[in-house]
């Protein structure tokens, strides 16, 4: 081959896969017009690449797929046969996961004991109100353990829409007992409601800053001098109402623009 | 309904969701097959190859890297399974053909394909094409071979085959066009022309 025709290599492969560009073509063409050693080589180029394109995919034997799923649930036990998601669960998720999920539950299970002494021993936690509130507070902590659960999994994103408690049902939340607070649930039952919280699913994540509010009581709930709030860093705080607006105008918080954040209309009792 | 991702299915089948695992197994089915078909040349090693790739994916399920793309991932752990199967059968080649090496002359790079490796019902008549394909693929060292497949048979873009190998579109390049002429090479000496 000639020193100069080197220089053509890569056009005369481009040019016999017909990937070659316009400028580049034109080029070579004018390179080829007076070598007749390229222009042999760039048939056996294209007869080679003929060659290749005029074979067919190979197709798959009938049922490999599901053979090789078979070997695979011969060689572990992931998807052995679980009788139930719990169960399904327990065999499945990695270690970290069952350790990150047995402190959940130990968490709940404190908090449990928690509300459990506050309502056996109330002269502790003062008047009923004070007992309501504070088990109001453990039942967002609660909750926000099984959102930043939910996140975790999730790519640090927060369950979205008016039924984002359903996103928690079972998976992350055991008790769906505590998305009522027990300052309404003491007035009766709500049939409108299935949580007295009002959730905030506006560009939330597990990246927002620490006082971002998650999740907060419905307006009166305990009276209306303040409301529990729950924050993006997992704390519960009783926030002042003057405090509490002040936080929504600083994350630009519009309950307009969340239709399941208008005021309720519940009117029952504080 | 849009299609879940890759990565949806594996996590999918992380927690345990066998159906998600087996879309996966599905999806790749044909593809993958073919990817290692025409890469070992063999109906029965591509077969057990994609089975072992997909024990594999299982096996090391918990150490996929969050963010990362499962195809990539995927073909990574193909490739090499066919690298491994590829350097035995030379092993075992390069021991049957020592004698003829040492008791005559070098034996030419094309000539190292064994034509009973090839797939039995390429050497029916009308298949000569095949034969041709396979015999030129053959004679090429493997990182090329992967590329040649990729384009070829699977017909995949580069930056595709950048993504599916791991390697910078540029090397794909570099190795199909150096691929192309060794093949060329290869037919043109066989043809004696």
């Amino acid at each position: 081959m000639a020193s100069q025709c080197q220089l053509y290599e890569d056009l005369l492969v481009e040019e016999a896969l017909g990937e070659i560009g316009q400028k580049e073509r034109m080029f070579l063409r004018a390179h080829l017009d007076s070598c007749g050693e390229c222009r042999a080589r760039l048939a056996t180029l294209s007869d080679t690449i003929g060659v290749m394109k005029r074979e067919k995919p190979a197709q798959a034997p009938a049922g490999l797929a599901e053979r090789t799923l078979r070997r695979v649930e011969t060689a572990g036990e992931r998807f052995s046969a679980a009788t139930s998601p719990y169960h399904e669960t327990i065999l499945t998720e990695p270690r970290s996961w069952r350790v990150r999920r047995s402190l959940v539950a130990w968490m709940v299970a404190a908090s449990v004991l928690v509300m459990a002494v506050a309502s056996l021993v109330p002269e502790w936690l003062g008047s009923g109100s004070a007992r309501s509130l504070q088990t109001c507070q453990d039942h967002m902590t609660i909750i926000g353990t099984a959102l930043r659960q939910y996140a975790a999994d999730h790519n640090g994103a927060y369950p979205r829409g008016p039924e984002w408690y359903r996103a928690l049902d079972f998976d992350y939340l055991q008790r769906q007992g505590v998305l009522m607070c027990p300052a309404r649930m003491a007035v009766g039952p709500s049939s409108a409601n299935v949580t007295d919280y009002l959730f905030n699913p506006t560009h939330v994540s597990v990246n927002e800053p620490a006082d971002y509010p998650l999740m907060w009581d419905k307006n009166s709930a305990h009276d209306e001098l303040g409301r529990n709030v729950l924050f993006v860093d997992g704390r519960v705080s009783w926030v002042a109402e003057e405090e509490f607006e002040k936080i929504l105008i600083k994350y630009k918080i519009s309950e307009a623009d969340i239709p399941w954040l208008a005021p309720s209309t519940d009117t029952r009792g504080r | 309904m849009a299609q879940r991702s890759d990565e949806e299915l594996l996590a999918g089948s992380l927690k345990g969701h066998r159906g998600d695992f087996k879309t996966l197994l599905e999806r790749y089915e044909g593809e993958l097959f073919n990817f290692l078909y025409h890469t070992t040349n063999d109906r029965q090693a591509a077969e057990d190859l994609f089975q072992e790739a997909f024990l594999q994916v299982f096996a090391n399920i918990e150490r996929f890297r969050p963010g990362g793309r499962f195809r990539p991932w995927l073909y990574t752990i193909a490739a090499n399974l066919a690298r491994d199967e590829m350097r035995r059968r030379r092993r075992r080649k390069s021991v049957s053909l020592d004698a003829e090496v040492r008791g005559g002359e070098e034996t030419a790079f094309v000539d190292m394909v064994d034509a009973q490796s090839l797939d039995p019902s390429m050497a029916v008549a009308g298949q000569e094409t095949a034969a041709m394909a396979a015999e030129m693929m053959n004679a090429l060292p493997a990182n090329l071979r992967e590329v040649v497949v990729l384009y070829f048979y699977n017909d995949m873009k580069y930056s595709e085959i950048s993504e599916a190998l791991g390697v910078p579109m540029g090397t794909v390049k570099s190795r199909l066009y150096r691929a192309i002429r060794e093949m060329a090479h290869a037919m043109k000496t066989k043809r004696g022309f």
